[in-house]
């Protein structure tokens, strides 16, 4: 069995073209680290343009107001002199509140920015009265409480904790984006400015690409690299299959060793995918912070399963767990997406063409969501998250039951590969 | 006397949608030797060898080699298929193949030195098989199909696209293992190759296998290369051998059961044999027969 392994492991090793495929996947993935990189450096750029904006403009505002006192006293006018030395006074005051924000934001004393955050967001967040619990964000939309109070929270655990934020795209409240605001056109384009947020630490960057459906992506990925140890040797072309079959060896031996080395391929892809730009972003900036908080979504708090921004309540876990769920998730989605792939390459020859079909199945299995899809649960942030839920109002898409759909859906599929390569030689 | 069954083929059946390839086919052979399996091109003859190698399925009849079934995977301890090149890895090395072949066979390393040497691919032994000639892809199959010393040896179409040299070193190959013992049955619509190295020929024709035997019909000569050729062709007239001779190469005829004696009596007056080629006439004759005469 062993020998078996090693032979189709030195298969994989010695074709070219999954080391190009491999070197041609980190590149692209530490390549996509530093587009997002130089997004962030724009944005905290943006940020301190905005303050140095502020600055002058208070700064200006300053030394209108002193011309305008100076000219006052020519002019002796008490009321005028009064007025512009006040003004002068609050520009001043305006100046140096920038310039202390700006160097903390520039020194990265975080501790700073989020004890005035909370200042400004407390009234917001748990106000005495409901009616006056919303805020008006640019462009006029309404923020919901759920949202303040998540950021709230979210700032209070990340001061507590001594936790670096995201970069993101204001200087006023770092919020965080929420399933419970419902903004359209402009006003949700401005939304969608304040809070991309931008990780720049290894941890972070991880984070920020599971939430872009990475796993899944680098999955099929690996899917096409190592996912045709027995459709590329079953064409017209190579029949290498044959060249094991009048060899004295159990069939069942060398379906698992094929199926198995495929499979231990991906995982092994799927570690590099993220272990590469993980210590690129650590070495660029640092590893982050695995106590973070992520939000998990409580649910619903009213029995016809509406969101209720006012009731609704959340917790967060932390990075560490959020990732450490994400690993078992990711290594049930593995194999469903692997096995799927597998089985459509026994029928089809053409690696890119089973990647596009099994791309084209997830992505309308996903449209429907429901317990037992499994391609419901593609989106690993959603489940963990709960967000799933509140999209589709069925609290029973959860983590648990999205484990156990997709492994059991993925040894369906593994038995049904079997039975295919079994059939083709005794029928 | 027992009788070991080399072959049993029972009431075959391989159907290709409307297309009886093999129609209810019954073969059994007892003795050890050459056999050559012929017919025309797209006859069924690929697919017969790969029914009997269990590659692909029967849709009936049963197939027995060496006495066991085909379906257990365990007689390929002591049989072979050369299949064609398309079952080789291109990005591995000749050196690669043979070692998985060893390792399934649990036969020692040293075993792939050996054979690659016999086969004489051993200064190509350590390049991708990507690289390789037709030819030299066919050394490889050879070696990588008597590496385990197989008692019975499919071979579909071994002598086709061979150079010259290559085919000489084939018919040494399939005559050396006949001589140890191997039964081997060669695909082949090659009659004059198929004449240089065995009389007994099985016709496939419309899905039936017609079996011929045909040593009481045709000549069978021997080409010898001596390291001595004059004192050779002395002592072969001496003990009244009807002899030939063109390009240094005395032409024995011969029949297959007094080949030893006559070899015997060429290495007892201290001639040594450099080569020795059987060549078998009258298979163009037979063939037309079956087939007719093709133009």
């Amino acid at each position: 069995m062993m020998k078996l392994f090693l032979f189709e492991w030195k298969k994989i090793l010695k074709k070219k073209t999954t080391w190009v495929l491999l070197i041609l996947s980190l590149t692209a993935t530490i390549g996509i680290y530093f587009f997002h990189l130089s997004l962030a450096n724009n944005v905290e750029q943006k940020v301190i343009n905005h303050y140095d904006f502020l600055i002058n403009l208070s700064l200006e505002s300053a030394e209108d107001s002193r011309l305008a006192k100076e000219k006052a006293i020519k002019e002796e006018d008490e009321d005028l002199i009064e007025q512009a030395t006040m003004e002068e006074e609050h520009y001043r005051t305006s100046v140096e509140k920038y310039q202390s924000a700006k160097k903390s934001y520039v020194d990265e004393e975080w501790e700073v920015l989020y004890q005035r955050e909370l200042d400004s967001l407390e009234t917001y967040a748990y106000p005495s009265q409901y009616e006056n619990a919303v805020f008006i964000a640019e462009g006029g939309g309404e923020i919901t409480n759920f949202t303040l109070r998540a950021t709230f929270e979210e700032r209070k655990y990340m001061l507590d904790h001594k936790i670096d934020p995201f970069i993101q795209n204001t200087i006023y409240d770092m919020y965080l984006r929420t399933a419970y605001e419902d903004f359209d056109s402009k006003t949700l384009e401005i939304w969608e400015e304040m809070t991309d947020r931008y990780g720049k630490q290894g941890i972070y960057y991880i984070y920020q690409l599971i939430q872009s459906l990475y796993i899944p992506i680098i999955i099929l990925l690996g899917c096409f690299i190592f996912g045709n140890t027995l459709s590329s040797e079953t064409t017209k072309k190579n029949n290498g299959i044959r060249f094991h079959q009048v060899l004295p060896l159990n069939q069942t031996k060398l379906f698992v060793a094929k199926y198995l080395t495929g499979y231990l391929g991906i995982l092994l892809f799927f570690m590099l995918m993220i272990v590469a730009p993980l210590i690129v972003g650590t070495l660029m900036h640092g590893f982050g912070y695995l106590d973070y908080p992520v939000l998990i979504y409580d649910g619903y708090t009213t029995e016809d399963m509406w969101k209720n921004a006012m009731e609704d309540t959340f917790h967060f876990i932390t990075l560490q767990e959020y990732l450490s769920k994400t690993v078992w998730f990711a290594l049930a989605m593995s194999l469903l997406i692997y096995s799927l792939y597998y089985l459509v390459s026994q029928f089809s020859k053409e690696p890119i063409f089973n990647t596009i079909i099994i791309g084209v199945i997830c992505f309308v299995g996903m449209q429907f969501q429901h317990p037992y899809n499994p391609f419901s649960y593609l989106d690993i942030d959603k489940v963990i998250s709960h967000e799933i839920q509140l999209e589709t109002w069925n609290t029973d898409i959860t983590y648990i039951t999205g484990i156990m759909i997709m492994l059991v859906i993925g040894f369906i599929f593994t038995v049904g590969n079997y039975i295919r390569f079994r059939s083709r030689r005794t029928n | 006397m027992i009788i070991i069954t080399v072959l049993d083929l029972q009431q075959v059946n391989k159907k290709y949608k409307n297309q009886q390839v093999i129609n209810n086919v019954d073969l059994r052979l007892d003795k050890p030797g050459i056999w050559a399996l012929v017919g025309p091109n797209g006859v069924g003859k690929t697919t017969l060898l790969n029914c009997i190698c269990n590659i692909i399925p029967t849709n009936s009849g049963k197939i027995e080699l060496l006495g066991v079934s085909n379906k257990e995977y365990k007689v390929f301890q002591q049989i072979s298929y050369l299949q064609d090149n398309t079952v080789l890895f291109h990005y591995l090395t000749g050196y690669d193949h043979l070692k998985y072949v060893c390792d399934i066979h649990k036969l020692p390393k040293s075993r792939i030195k050996e054979v690659a040497e016999y086969v004489g691919m051993e200064s190509y032994l350590g390049k991708k098989v990507g690289d390789y000639s037709l030819g030299m892809k066919q050394h490889l199959l050879v070696a990588v199909a008597i590496v385990n010393k197989p008692k019975l040896l499919f071979m579909d179409e071994p002598l086709t696209g061979l150079d010259p040299s290559s085919a000489i070193l084939m018919r040494k190959i399939l005559l050396d293992l006949e001589r140890q013992g191997t039964t081997i049955i060669l695909s082949s619509h090659n009659l004059a190759e198929i004449d240089r190295v065995t009389n007994q020929i099985i016709f496939l024709k419309d899905g039936k296998l017609i079996e011929i035997d045909r040593t009481e019909h045709v000549e069978t000569h021997y080409h010898f290369k001596l390291s001595n050729y004059e004192l050779g062709i002395k002592v072969l007239n001496d003990s009244g051998y009807s002899i030939q001779t063109e390009d240094k190469v005395i032409k024995v005829d011969v029949k297959e059961e007094a080949l030893d004696q006559c070899i015997q009596q060429i290495q007892n007056s201290g001639i040594a044999i450099l080569d020795i080629q059987k060549e078998v006439s009258g298979s163009e004759k037979l063939y037309e027969e079956y087939f007719g005469k093709q133009d």
